[in-house]
């Protein structure tokens, strides 16, 4: 309890004391949107979805907005896998949970860009069927992650904008060997060092 | 009362850092600690090789068709994904070169409770052998499960960074056909003969010399009865065809190898199969010793055991720290690897075509045990390597308190 009334208070006197105008302090974001879950060996690709909480706004002086922001997603993946003599499907449930900083600078009457930064933790549910579907294996891994986000809003008017999106996330801790994506005949080698997601956003300034 | 400010102000930073200073050493004597792991408890997960001979006993395949294959391929191995709490799963997956179609052997194994040997019978052996006839199908043609056999560790190490293990034995794999009643006419049934060995062998993390794989019989690869791939041989690539070595393995005889690991005996040069140009199989007694060391102690992985100028002790004798790395099996101080260091300089001179096994001095007996845990052998132990997250956790800690101590008074 005391450290939300210190939060607020901090965020008031951060977001409160430059504000030129009445306006908005939070925000709820809703995404939608494909990924391409590269950190993976076999890549897969699916539907991602988001949740961003933010509290912040424009410091008087200053043409940027800040948001505390703290980022939920959801993503689930797939791919086939063939190999020289076997072929497999791989699925992978993710979910990430990162807090940052969101920093919206205006471009054109209502148009504005937005980039984030964000830290917090990634874990994924891997599960392959293998050999055609004649056997299932499935593992847990999780990490460390480093997301960075950019995209284009627009606000239609105080309470409501729309926007796309464009974030990489960055799972660190991933293990350098994945032994679902072996099992299934893809060398863990294949996997890269990040996610792609691109989404479209609806945004809500309370 | 400035005097006495700047006083207080200084005892106060000295506060800071005595108390990050104890904080720091706290953690830091915590993310050292030693800790015992054996190989029951420690998560394995890597590539290997699996020597397989598969042999079809049911039906009797019509006269003139083989029903004996050779395979080498790669083995993935993970205990994440064992169905039970401290199992080892492997699967193997190859083209059965008669029928073309894809073979799949999957074995699970319990390591709880020190369990290193496995019964068809038992609870804690789950294996699986089954055949697709295309990549795309899915009800395998073949389906077995074990009816009879038995596997066992013959080998095992954990070191601090990597672990291996060797697992051998056969399997009898039945299928009760369509009707799913045993012992009807429909029943199939492949005995296999199977080595399921990581990448790195357990003597390459031990710093002793790594036994080269096995290769087809005769030095040729016959299309018809055995199949390789290339993740068979990782490291050890061998080139195209069966048992054309591309390059060899510098090794020295010590004549003591075999008091050290467990090869199997077959006493044969090339890995076991008589394959393999200019492989030199360490462990045949019958090769002449070329340094009458006792260890491989110029093997490459960096295990701890390596690195040392004694050629004539066993490897790893003279560092007990390299006990760290790799040579840890010992439970004791002197877990150094051989810790007979009275066979410093004399090593195995005595016995260059037996082994060391009739030698109270070689010191090599003392190598037993101490580097490779096998199937009656003691855990191993190993230092843990400091905890990540703690030793970081107390830097920055450190570091933060220093800035605290020394930043401006406003």
């Amino acid at each position: 309890m005391r450290t939300s009334l210190l939060a607020l208070v901090m965020c008031a006197m951060i977001g409160g004391v430059g504000r030129a105008d009445p306006g908005t302090w939070f925000m709820v974001e809703g995404g939608l949107g494909y990924g391409v879950a590269d950190a993976f060996p076999e890549a897969p690709t699916g539907l991602s979805t988001g949740l961003t909480l933010g509290f912040g706004g424009k410091p008087k002086g200053w043409p940027l907005r800040f948001y505390g922001i703290v980022n939920l997603a959801w993503g689930s993946y797939d791919a086939d896998v063939t190999s020289d003599v076997d072929r497999s499907t791989i699925a992978r449930s993710t979910f990430s949970y990162s807090a940052g900083l969101r920093v919206l600078a205006p471009l054109y009457r209502r148009l504005r860009f937005l980039s984030e930064v964000t830290i917090g933790g990634y874990s994924v549910a891997s599960e392959a069927a293998l050999a055609s579907g004649a056997e299932h294996v499935s593992n847990d891994d999780g990490s460390f992650l480093v997301g960075i986000a950019a995209g284009l809003q627009w606000r239609f008017n105080l309470w409501f904008s729309l926007g796309a999106r464009a974030d990489i996330q960055f799972p660190t801790g991933l293990s350098s060997f994945d032994p679902i994506a072996e099992a299934a005949g893809t060398p863990s080698s294949n996997a890269g060092a990040s996610n792609f997601l691109f989404s479209l956003t609806a945004t809500l300034h309370l | 009362m400035a005097l006495i400010g700047r006083k207080d102000g200084r005892l106060h930073r000295l506060g800071i850092v005595a108390i990050a200073a104890a904080v720091t050493g706290i953690m830091g004597v915590k993310g050292s600690r030693v800790r015992a792991v054996s190989f029951g408890d420690v998560a394995l997960q890597g590539s290997g090789r699996a020597t397989l001979k598969v042999v079809q006993a049911e039906p009797v395949p019509l006269e003139g068709a083989p029903n004996e294959m050779q395979v080498f391929a790669r083995l993935t191995y993970a205990s994440e994904l064992s169905r039970f709490d401290r199992g080892l799963y492997t699967r193997t997956t190859f083209t059965m070169p008669s029928t073309r179609e894809t073979g799949v052997l999957v074995i699970d194994v319990d390591r709880s409770k020190g369990a290193k040997q496995w019964d068809a019978a038992s609870h804690g052996l789950a294996a699986r052998f089954y055949t697709l006839a295309s990549k795309t199908a899915r009800v395998p043609s073949f389906d077995g499960s074990p009816a009879s056999g038995s596997l066992a560790l013959d080998a095992s190490v954990v070191g601090a960074e990597r672990a291996g293990f060797r697992i051998t034995g056969w399997l009898e794999l039945r299928d009760p056909g369509a009707d799913r009643i045993p012992d009807t006419a429909d029943d199939a049934s492949y005995e296999i003969d199977i080595e399921l060995e990581s990448v790195p062998p357990p003597e390459e993390i031990t710093g002793q010399t790594p036994r080269p794989p096995h290769e087809p019989v005769g030095g040729q690869c016959d299309p018809a009865l055995c199949w390789e791939d290339d993740g068979y041989y990782d490291t050890y690539w061998y080139g195209p065809g069966c048992g054309d070595a591309d390059v060899g393995y510098e090794t020295t005889d010590d004549g003591c190898s075999s008091d050290t690991v467990d090869d199997g005996g077959d006493g044969t040069v090339g890995g076991g199969d008589g394959g393999g140009d200019g492989v030199y199989d360490p462990y045949d007694p019958s090769v002449t010793s070329s340094d009458g060391g006792c260890g491989g102690g110029d093997s490459t992985d960096g295990s701890g055991s390596d690195d040392t100028s004694d050629s004539s002790g066993c490897d790893g004798s003279d560092d007990s720290s390299s006990s760290s790395d790799g040579c840890d099996g010992g439970d004791d101080s002197s877990s150094s690897g051989c810790d007979d260091s009275s066979s410093s300089g004399s090593g195995c001179s005595d016995s260059s075509s037996s082994g060391c096994s009739d030698s109270a001095s070689s010191g090599c007996s003392g190598c037993e045990g101490d580097t490779l845990e096998r199937a009656s052998g003691t855990s191993a132990t190993r230092p843990a390597s400091t905890q990540g997250d703690a030793a970081w956790i107390s830097v920055l800690l450190f570091l933060g308190s220093l800035g605290a101590a020394v930043r401006r008074r406003d």
